[in-house]
């Protein structure tokens, strides 16, 4: 019992140390310095995927928006109704990476293409702002994690509640669920419950339908560039736009909609940036082929004994967000430790993250959520998904990132492409 | 152990008991067909959980070649028919074979799989296929797949499955079709190539690779690259630097990358040296990086100086990384050299190289960073703070006030992030050690700190502080009090807060305000909030700019007072603050208001703001309809009333449609109440079927009358449609006609007294009791008011199950409920009256003593005002809403007269006399009608049938009791493990009739077992009428002795009679020596004779020894779906 309490916030430190710098402090105006290469004065974005999702992105502050990109010839339409000044139009992204005056390319794509455009992104020399989940495949995000690290771009996955906004149902951000964590109050290892009690509702209307009958592709879409790297299959309106999250070619239904929303900030708690889990158990109905449904659990399992679950129908009405063998934490930051708030109010901060992507770009520093905790944050979804497909659960190598002794599990870790697609 | 065991262990810990009691197991008495078999395996799927799965397939398994080919049989072309479980059949397969242990099955099922794709001769079922050997499929099936590279569809499904078997089989098929391959198949199979990093094509493909067709080069130039072959460089070389080293849809720079890679990944790192030194001279800045990445990847012991030397280039983004590679070398050596750069580089470098340094945690560059604390460049200085706050933690709090002491404002910000993170005891002391040599700026950045890290020791210094004469301390005083003040400073706060008049200042202590209060008791607030009555009106002013969001009682009083006491002309500010309400219950005070200013210039206002708030809030349907009512009755502008009936078009309850329904007479506001009716009344897309019963059929007659114009032609059809199609139920009838007590009677002792009166007394009694009636209670203005004196006011008629609705209202210190089949009751009273526990809210049913007595919540509505109960009650149980509010749920209702026995069958309702005055208006009574499904008809009780189940429990039945259950008076099998299992009855049965009903989900299978033991396969020990859903696509095949009602495998059934699924059926079977006969809703489905129909042998080819069986049980038969069955009987013949 001792032993748990002695993890204590240096050895945290230390773990983090190896994978987030941390400078949000520095006020943006000084950075990038005198004289030396100045920054350009406006950063410019390109966003390629301009649906519902891409078309929010128009507004993000930072960067001065020059391109936007799109298969569908109605959303570029739309896109451009609502951007300020005029912004030059294109139906292939490739030829946005070929842009020299563009520093930030957004990519609001859907899931199968994000790898790719991620890793062509950085081999052109741009930074990139990636919607979530990173990548649908782990071997994609290794293949991501490289490309960014090695062209030294500067990356963000387009979720934050690691580092801002009101985290779901606790009416705070997660800074002093950190605090707490790291004060080793609540003891060692601990379980992390998601589900509806604990304030994340898990929503199955991103399920896909079978049996669809095929429809004739419309004008304005190019469906081939639409598939990209996934397999043809006949086109139904419901296969793309909106709805595409119900399809395993895509992406990965609810758990891949809301996934890394969830989950991300929760591994940022538990100090797991750096690392997956070493087991991955399943509890849910046969998944279909194509179409995804839903699940009733997924239960994944640190080295140390930390777990996270992912509880579907929240079947655990009374779990705790957060319980070790010290205490609770409830949504809404309720304990059943007396007096908790007060307590953590007292807590040293956990260490600066930069949270401001534009300082992060001009000062090449590492994004609070970038390729690397992004990935292992993504790759927790993508086991979910493999042993949802698969209906049985998974040991993981969290350093090499295979599974071990399933030489199938590791097929769906690298998913061949459809040609001339490669990464 | 091996795997296969633990799977098998594993099926058998987790269906074992169902696979064991379950006759259609396989195993050698197992005689299904093989179509059967498939079908039933078809029926359950998708399987529910692991041990499902694992028991589906391994019962796939067992019908080996013959039984996969029969599934892949059934694929359908896309568009076709739904066979979607047949792919979840056949995927799920192609995934379980991988299991270790499952090497033969795995042979078994490819081979299969290349059978089925051979004779199939649709594309997208052929692609589909071979998709699914990309999970299987192993070396031996790569010579077939090889022959698909040349077919302009299945090339790329093929090519895919190719990579995923990853042999170098694989390798050769793929290398044997390239030299005939073209176009987009020549694509795929380059790629392909590519993929598995090929070196053997190496001459065929450096020719392509000067293709002038992009995409052809783009996979050329990558499987070059990725074969890692030398002789590819110069093609790959010149390819990229022909692009400047720039991206381009050829990626050539890219494939000149990967070759780098995989020419050190083969040892060659003398090449990799030059090539990539060539690279960071000549190429784009990430390319450069990249070089140095790979540089250093495969030079590792070399690299810490090349790093270094990176650091003195001018391209950041090439810095960055090389910064970032620094991390590849742990230990103290590079530490130092870093630290040594520190004075040979520019500021912005140096800034870099600190960030690293603090990143690397290495504690020896720590006295380096402490001595850049005071460099002269603010950007190194920054570095340095973070820096020493992550590697020196305590030990830099003093040298970090240092720099705070003589900071900028950035120095000053950035050391207070930086303390906040210092996890140490000594920092709180430090910082009070510090406090008075800083400046004000410094100092209100310190107490930031101490007000988190030392809220209790900081608390007196922050009274103290916020009377400083410098308004930064102040200011930074007041924001602590957010968090840190008790109760006692409240005193304080509310002495600056009027002092104040710097709009900062003010903001600050308003949080402080509104923090406090918040964090207060109803009581501290109370007297903490009463300190700010009687401000000036500037102050006043910007303390009600907070109230709405404090809310609460008090704050609504304060108001209140403000705005009845305030001279005429300065109404404006209470009012907007109403306005403002941030909770609902600031509506009753508006109406106050509307009722004392009948003539004020602010009575449009108030109007405005009743109703914007009523319209936003949070509020059930029933209390909004209550809130729009009662503005109604002070009769504002018409434009305000047509908006009103607007807004209850959105309240789809039963008030709503009465209230709508006295304006349809109105020749101004009749269109909008007509549409309102219209709106509520008639079935909405949205789970809404429409409102049914006599008013409402009403009502709408009269506003399809109303509704005029052209345009609303539409919606009058649709009113006339409803109306036609309409159940003709009663639905809510009122039960107090608004102008006397017609129907109500006076109370005569309670209902067992007063059953046990003779008739004479009764009636006089009741003559008596009904004369006292009229002299305490009143008819007035559609109101019955109750005097204060006097007793019970009754319905004449007596109500079993209904639904209820009625507003009531009390005065001060008001008693009252309503009684339900004349007893005691559903309370109501003056929530006030805490000395009889009043304050628990109104609508419990007070008088329970084992159930709960108490409402789920308060619900009133402040006494005077209107209030309205739903009430339900069905049998003994009882459901309540006050003001829309559940606040009883389905609880049971105690007889009050006699605890012993339950609450009478019927009685009547009352109206409850208790001591103060009251009204009630608006009653209105559903009757629900007794529904039992579970009953024997008059003639058929005169015929002699037995119920076999009584609605309740499963009395009269044995078997499998788990898997089957009742539920509402249904019996249910639920599949949760498989749902397999049969439900017997006790008794055996040989010549009867028996009729019972069932309902099927989409898919369903069970069956009716007849004469038949309770071991082995009833289709075969004894008989088995199927129970199917024959329209499900799934048994598109069955044979005719298949499908429903037929007597299985010996005499089938009519098609076409039975009901859509989720409707019930009802089907009588009689069997009389070796007749049987079936009908099902009514038609004869089966009319036979057993013997007769197996003299030559069966049709389906099997024995049926339970043909000769004369007697057996009945049962049904679970075959893994929900079916449920309802009123069961039986008559023996």
């Amino acid at each position: 019992m001792k032993q748990k309490s002695e993890i204590k916030r240096r050895d945290f430190l230390k773990l983090s140390l190896t994978s987030a710098a941390a400078f949000t402090i520095i006020p943006r105006h000084v950075l990038g310095g005198k004289g030396f290469i100045p920054p350009s004065d406006q950063l410019t974005k390109a966003i390629i995927g301009v649906g519902g999702m891409g078309r929010g992105h128009i507004r993000y502050q930072g960067a001065k928006l020059l391109a936007i990109c799109d298969v569908d010839r109605e959303h570029l339409k739309l896109a451009q109704e609502i951007c300020e000044s005029n912004v030059d139009s294109y139906t292939d992204y490739r030829e946005v990476l070929q842009r020299s005056d563009i520093d930030i390319i957004h990519i609001v794509t859907p899931p199968h293409w994000h790898g790719i455009m991620a890793v062509e992104a950085a081999q052109a020399g741009k930074d990139i702002w990636c919607e979530k989940p990173m990548t649908r495949t782990i071997g994609e995000g290794k293949k991501v994690v490289q490309a960014v690290q090695q062209n030294g771009s500067i990356f963000r996955l387009n979720t934050w509640f690691r580092f801002a906004d009101s985290f779901y149902g606790f009416g705070t951000t997660v800074k002093p669920i950190k605090k707490l964590v790291e004060s080793g109050i609540l003891g060692w290892p601990l379980t992390a419950t998601i589900n509806a009690t604990t304030g994340f509702d898990w929503k199955f209307y991103w399920s896909g339908r079978t049996n669809l009958i095929p429809q004739t592709i419309p004008d304005h879409l190019d469906y081939n560039m639409w598939l990209g790297p996934a397999p043809y299959k006949p086109y139904h309106p419901h296969r793309v736009h909106s709805s595409f999250r119900g399809y395993w070619d895509y992406d990965g239904g609810g758990l891949g909609d809301m996934g890394q929303h969830y989950i991300d900030p929760v591994q940022y708690l538990l100090g797991k940036d750096s690392t997956s889990p070493v087991l991955i158990e399943v509890d849910a109905p046969q998944q279909h082929p194509d179409a995804v449904s839903s699940w009733r659990r997924i239960e994944y399992t640190y080295q140390d004994g930390c777990k996270i679950i992912l509880d579907g129908e929240n079947r655990e009405t009374n779990a705790a967000f957060l319980e070790g063998p010290d205490g609770r934490l409830f949504k809404g930051f309720k304990s059943d430790i007396p007096g908790l708030w007060e307590k953590v109010n007292t807590l040293p901060d956990p260490e600066p993250q930069v949270t401001d992507f534009a300082s992060a770009v001009r000062s090449r520093t590492k994004f609070a959520l970038n390729e690397e905790n992004g990935h292992r944050s993504c790759t927790l979804v993508n086991l979910g998904k493999i042993a949802l497909r698969l209906g049985r659960s998974l040991k993981f190598d969290p350093e090499n990132q295979v599974v071990i002794d399933d030489e199938l599990a590791n097929r769906l870790i690298h998913q061949p492409m459809r040609a001339p697609w490669i990464i | 152990m091996n795997h296969r065991k633990t799977i098998l262990i594993l099926l058998f810990m987790l269906t074992g008991s169902i696979v064991l009691c379950q006759t259609r197991a396989a195993g050698s008495d197992d005689q299904r067909t093989l179509k059967t078999k498939v079908v039933d395996v078809l029926t359950e799927m998708p399987a529910q959980d692991e041990g499902h799965y694992i028991k589906l397939m391994e019962d796939m398994l067992i019908l080996g070649e013959p039984g996969i080919l029969m599934f892949t049989d059934m694929l359908q072309p896309p568009g076709e028919e739904d066979d979607s479980r047949v792919r979840l059949a056949i995927s799920g397969l192609a995934k379980y074979v991988t299991n270790a242990g499952y090497e033969d099955e795995c042979e078994i099922f490819n081979s299969s799989i290349m059978k089925a794709i051979e004779r199939n001769e649709n594309d997208y079922i052929r692609s589909f296929l071979i998709s699914q050997l990309q999970f299987s499929g192993t070396d031996a099936i790569v010579p077939f797949l090889g022959k698909f590279l040349m077919d302009d569809f299945l090339c790329e499904p093929a090519a895919r499955t190719l990579i995923a078997i990853q042999s170098s089989g694989s390798e050769e098929v793929l290398l044997k079709a390239l030299g005939e391959s073209s176009g987009a198949n020549q694509i795929t199979i380059v790629k392909a190539l590519g993929d598995l990093g090929s070196a053997k094509a190496g001459k065929e493909i450096e020719k392509l690779a000067l293709s002038e067709k992009s995409e052809l080069r783009k996979v050329s130039l990558y499987a070059l690259a990725n074969s890692g072959s030398p002789d590819a460089e110069k093609i790959l070389f010149e390819a990229a630097n022909k692009t400047g080293f720039q991206y381009e849809q050829t990626g050539a720079t890219q494939s000149y990358m990967l070759f780098i890679k995989r020419i050190g990944e083969a040892g060659e790192t003398k090449v990799v040296e030059r090539m990539c030194h060539y690279l960071m001279d000549n190429a784009p800045s990430n390319i450069r990086s990249q070089a140095l990445s790979l540089l250093i990847y495969f030079k590792k012991d070399e690299g810490d100086q090349i790093l270094l030397d990176a650091l003195e280039d001018p391209d950041s983004q090439f810095r960055a990384t090389a910064l970032q590679l620094t991390n590849r070398y742990p230990g103290k050596d590079i530490t130092q050299k870093l630290v040594s750069k520190l004075d040979e580089t520019p500021a912005v470098v140096q800034a870099d190289i600190i960030r690293t340094l603090g990143e690397r945690g290495d504690q020896t560059a720590i006295p380096s960073i402490l001595d850049c604390l005071t460099h002269q460049d603010q950007v190194v200085r920054l570095s340095a703070v973070i820096a020493a706050g992550l590697l020196a933690g305590e030990a830099a709090i003093v040298p970090l006030l240092d720099v705070m002491h003589d900071g900028t404002p950035e120095d000053i910000n950035t050391v207070k992030g930086t303390l906040l993170f210092i996890d140490s005891d000594q920092l709180v002391p430090a910082i009070y050690n510090a406090l008075d040599e800083m400046t004000p700026k410094s100092k209100a950045a310190l107490f930031e700190v101490l007000v988190n890290r030392d809220p209790d020791g900081f608390h007196d210094l922050a009274v103290l502080e916020s009377g400083n004469p410098e308004k930064e301390i102040r200011l930074a005083a007041y924001s602590a009090f957010a968090i840190l003040a008790t109760p006692e400073d409240g005193e304080v706060i509310f002495k600056q807060f009027i002092t104040r008049k710097d709009p900062e200042e003010r903001k600050a202590l308003q949080n402080a305000i509104l923090s406090l209060a918040k964090r207060m008791d109803v009581a501290e607030q109370s007297s903490f909030l009463g300190m700010f009555s009687g401000l000036s009106p500037e102050n006043k002013q910007y303390f009600f700019e907070i109230l709405p969001e404090i809310g609460g009682k008090k704050a609504l009083d304060m108001v209140m007072t403000d705005y009845f006491t305030c001279e005429e002309n300065q109404k404006e500010l209470p009012l907007e603050t109403l306005g403002r309400w941030q909770t609902p219950d600031a509506i009753p005070r508006l109406y106050d208001i509307l009722l004392e200013e009948r003539m004020n210039y602010y009575r449009n206002p108030a109007m405005d703001y009743y109703l914007e708030m009523t319209k936003r809030s949070r509020i059930p349907d029933a209390q909004k309809v209550l809130f729009y009512r009662q503005l109604l009755e002070l009769s504002p502008c018409s434009d305000r009333e047509d908006e009103i009936l607007k807004q209850l078009s959105s309240l789809p309850v039963f008030q709503t449609l009465i209230l709508a329904g006295k304006y349809l007479d109105d020749p101004d506001l009749q269109q909008e109440a007509a549409r309102t009716i219209a709106q509520i009344a008639l079935p909405s897309e949205v789970g809404n079927d429409g409102m049914t019963g006599k008013i409402v059929a009403d009502l709408l007659r009269k506003a399809e009358k109303v509704i005029s114009g052209e345009e609303n032609e539409k919606e009058k059809q649709r009113i006339r449609e409803y109306l036609s199609s309409m159940p003709d139920d009663e639905g809510f009838v009122p039960i107090f006609n608004g102008k006397d007590l017609t129907g109500w009677q006076g109370l005569v002792e309670n209902p067992i007294a007063r059953a046990q009166m003779d008739p004479e007394a009764l009636k006089k009694a009741r003559q008596e009791a009904n004369r006292k009636m009229h002299e305490c209670w009143k008819v007035e203005d559609g109101v019955i008011w109750f005097n204060g004196e006097g007793a019970n006011c009754c319905t004449v008629k007596k109500y079993g199950d209904f639904e209820l609705v009625v507003d009531w209202k009390i005065t001060k210190n008001g008693d009252s409920g309503i009684y339900l089949r004349g007893s005691p009751q559903v309370q109501i009273w003056d929530t006030s009256r805490t000395e009889v526990g009043a304050q628990v809210g109104s609508g419990g049913l007070y008088n329970n003593q084992e159930h709960p007595s108490k409402p789920l919540l308060i619900a009133d509505n402040p006494v005077g005002d209107w209030n309205t109960f739903r009430i339900i009650m069905i049998g003994e149980r009882v459901t309540v809403w006050l003001n829309g509010y559940l606040v009883v749920d389905n609880v049971i209702m105690e007889n009050y007269w006699d605890r012993s026995q339950p609450i009478f069958p019927v009685e009547q309702i009352e109206l409850q006399a208790h001591g103060t005055n009251l009204g009630f208006r608006d009653i209105y009574i559903r009757e629900i009608p007794k529904t039992d499904h579970n009953q024997l008809t008059d003639e058929e009780k005169q015929e002699g049938f037995v119920q076999l189940f009584n609605g309740k429990d499963l009395q009269n039945w044995t078997g499998n009791t788990t898997d089957y259950v009742v539920e509402d008076g249904v019996i249910v099998i639920y599949p949760d493990k498989g749902g397999h299992g049969n439900l017997y009855t006790e008794k055996e049965y040989a010549d009867f009739i028996f009729r019972f009903e069932f309902q099927l989900t989409p898919g369903a299978n069970n069956g009716l077992g007849i004469r038949t033991p309770m071991e082995g396969d009833p289709a075969y020990v004894g008989m088995e009428l199927q129970i199917l859903d024959n329209t499900a696509p799934i048994y598109r095949r069955l044979e005719q002795w298949q499908y429903h009602g037929s007597v299985y495998g010996v005499i089938p059934a009519k098609r076409g009679f039975l009901k859509p699924a989720g409707e019930w059926n009802s089907e009588e079977v009689i069997i009389r020596g070796s007749d049987i006969k079936i009908i099902l809703n009514g038609t004869v489905i089966v009319d036979g004779n057993i013997t007769e129909a197996s003299k030559n042998g069966t049709i389906d080819g099997n024995k049926h020894p339970g043909l000769k069986r004369e007697k057996g049980h009945i049962g049904f038969l679970g075959h893994g779906s929900v079916v449920k069955f309802r009123n069961i009987r039986v008559k023996e013949l």
